[in-house]
Order: C-alpha cells, then structure tokens, then sequence
C-alpha cells in the first residue's frame, strides 16, 4: 500500500470518528501542514494556530473526503493552506514584520531546491521553468506564501489586472505543459 | 482541450485551488465545490497538479501543545467513542431494517449519501443484534472499507473477510488488522460478483491467514451487502 493510499484510508477511519486513526493521522502529516502553515504565516505561534484549526477541521470535515478519487495528502494540504491564508489575509498590513517581507527574487530556485529528487516536483518545476521567469515565481509566491492578485501586484509593481492575466495564463500554460508532458 | 481564458469554471477552478479568491467570489467558489461535482472535479485536478510544488516547503515538526490542544477542542475526555457506545449500537439493532440501513449509511458516508447508487453498504453481525462490523463498497472504484464497531481481542488469530457471492462459495477479500478494519480494492474479476449485492463474512483463522482458502475458523460476523 501506497503511503498515498494509507493517508486515505485513515482519513475514512477518521470519518468514523476513529481517533486512534486521528491520531496517526496527526503524526503522519503534522510535519508536512506545519511546513506549510509555517511557509506561509512565518511566524511559529501563528502557524500553529493554524495548524489546530486545520485538524480541527479535518476531524469535522472527513465525512466529504470521497475515498478512492481524492488523495489524501492533496486534501490535507488543501485545508492547511486554506487555513494559513486566511489567517495571513486577516493580519493588518502594517503588522507584518518587514523583516519577514519576501521579495521577489526570493522565488529564484535556491540550491536546496534545485536537489528535490521527486520526479513529480521536477515535472512541475520543468514545467514553470518554461513561463517567463516573472511569472513563474510569481506563481509559486501565491501558491507557497499565500500571495493575494493584490499583493502580487504591489510586490511585483504592476496594475492588479496584469497581475490576474500573468497568473490565469501562466495557469493555463502550466496546466498545457502539464497535459502534454505526461 | 479547454485552454483559454475564456473557460470560466477553468480560471475560477485554478484561482480557488491557488487560493486567490477572496469575500463573497470565494462564498460563492465554496459553495460550488460542496455542490457542483463538475466543478469540485475541476479544482481537484489543479490541486493535484499544484501538490508537487509544496516539496519545496520544508517539513517542521510542531510543538507538543498543538496535538494537546486539538485533543482538548474535540475530545473531551468523558465523550465515548460512538463505536464504544453500546447503546447506540442498540439502539441501531432495533431500528427496522431501512431505517438502520439508512442511519449506517449517514454514519460511514456522512453527507455523500447522493450518489447512492453505486454504494453497497453491509452491517455485519454476529448474533443478530449490535453490528460487529459495518462495511461500504462503492461499485464504481471498487473500494470496499470495513470498520469494526468493537474493539478485537484475538491476539493468536486473524479476522479474514469473505465475500460470499449468489453461488454461495466464498472468496477471500484478505485479513483485516489488528483494529478489525480494512480497505480492499475489489479485483476486476470478483466485482461483477458483487454487481447485485453478497454476503460478506468474518472468520477467525490462524495467523497469516486461511491456510486453505476456504474459511477454516468460526464465523464471527455476516452480513448482506445492500444498496443504500
């Protein structure tokens, strides 16, 4: 069995309010949704919050994974980074650290990066490496640390709507690469 | 192919899986997700195409106190788990057959009871009275899961699961762990057997399973597999 298809299988038991499963479930994913929580939010106390909302979430919710389509990391994934951005969104402006600012050369490829061995990861990374380069990393900001159109296009220095056709076309071109690739 | 700008529920499906949308577009996203399937497959596919990408975040492990604090919100320590809860077992056991079929359907499926048709659900029972077993096949993937509703102690043997089709001769659909649970996918070749419902069964057998493939021990559970 997959470990795909075990995250799966426990989120059903979790749908039968099994919190032996819940439990496993937690320590299995924990590390990945914090990740991911913490990417976003990039502040420890902050994505913790958010990663209690996510499990709280996923406990109440797991009756709507449908078992055997969706994967179960995917739909995890999904809800911590909902929750993370959420949370992200609903800070005042003016209380982020501007330490903590990104700009956007911090979407360049780092050595660390460069080394994901996931032929998955690498399929995709192949795939933005054909955008503009612009694009690309605007693209992986919204997706990895929440970037909203508004703050892309504040970052990036453009008008909201170039911001919105730079990210549906890149999308799109994503997705064709995706599609032809396979 | 829908590659075009102009594909709206294309765009949509790929801002909402990014995470872009926001007040009433995101509402109004949500709601579609929970009740347009066409829709919920669309942003499914983006956020499976998109998953890769989050190997770029670095695993990190949470303090302690966020397991403790979940397990405070939704646990509270008097809270009986409900597959503990003898009464609602027997309380199940004397709703008319429907009607009890029904409430395990709202139990094992919770909302996604709509597309019925293609689930097969099963309460297997040992002596007629609180489900040992509940058990979901759903006809399209082939997905069978079956959950114990009392916890197992059988330490020296295995609990094997049995489909026992219209011809009566059972095959093995494999063991289930330690916890009395299992998710089997339902080979190509025994499907068709189950197109119009079965029985399914639990034996205890040695461990590693029937050394015959043919149930050798007790039979501690059966039930029909019925359309919800």
């Amino acid at each position: 069995m997959t470990e795909q298809d075990e995250i799966a299988e426990l989120i059903a038991r979790v749908a039968l309010k099994d919190r032996k499963a819940f439990k496993i479930l937690y320590e299995r994913s924990k590390a990945k949704l914090f990740g991911i929580c913490l990417r976003i939010l990039n502040d420890r106390g902050d994505a913790e919050a958010a990663l209690q909302e996510t499990y709280v979430k996923v406990w109440n919710k797991a009756v709507q994974f449908s078992i055997g389509k969706a994967n179960g990391i995917t739909w995890l994934a999904a809800i911590a980074r909902n929750q993370a951005i959420d949370a992200y969104r609903s800070r005042k402006p003016n209380a982020q650290n501007i330490d903590n600012m990104l700009d956007l050369q911090d979407g360049l490829p780092s050595p660390e990066t460069a080394a994901i061995a996931n032929s998955e990861y690498k399929r995709v990374a192949g795939c933005l490496d054909e955008l503009d380069d612009k694009h690309a990393i605007v693209v992986k900001q919204i997706y990895l640390n929440g970037w909203s159109y508004a703050e892309t296009a504040e970052r990036a220095k453009i008008p909201l709507n170039t911001a919105k056709t730079w990210v549906r076309r890149s999308l799109l071109l994503l997705k064709e690469c995706l599609t032809h690739d396979k | 192919m829908t590659n075009d700008l102009s594909d709206k529920d294309e765009v949509l499906a790929s801002e909402y899986a990014m995470g872009l949308l926001e007040g009433k577009a995101k509402q109004l996203a949500e709601k579609r997700f929970d009740n347009d399937l066409e829709f919920r497959n669309l942003v499914e596919d983006w956020q499976l195409r998109l998953l890769p990408l989050l190997d770029e975040v670095a695993e990190t492990t949470p303090s302690g106190k966020v397991w403790s604090a979940i397990e405070a919100e939704l646990m509270p320590p008097e809270r009986v788990s409900i597959w503990k809860n003898i009464n609602f077992w027997r309380g199940l056991s004397f709703a008319s057959g429907a009607v009890a079929v029904m409430a395990m359907a709202f139990i094992i499926n919770g909302i996604e009871v709509n597309n019925g048709s293609s689930v097969l659900v099963a309460s297997l029972t040992a002596t007629g009275d609180a489900p040992a077993f509940l058990a979901k096949y759903d006809t399209q993937s082939g997905a069978l899961i079956i959950n114990a509703g009392f916890a197992q102690d059988q330490a020296a043997k295995v609990a094997e699961l049995w489909l026992i089709p219209a011809d009566g001769v059972p095959r093995s659909l494999g063991l289930l762990g330690a916890d009395g649970a299992a998710k089997v996918m339902v080979t190509a070749e025994l499907k068709d057997t189950f197109a119009d419902g079965g029985t399914l069964a639990v034996s205890l057998e040695p461990l590693g399973g029937s050394p015959t493939g043919a149930p050798t021990g007790p039979v501690i559970a059966s039930g029909k597999l019925q359309f919800l």
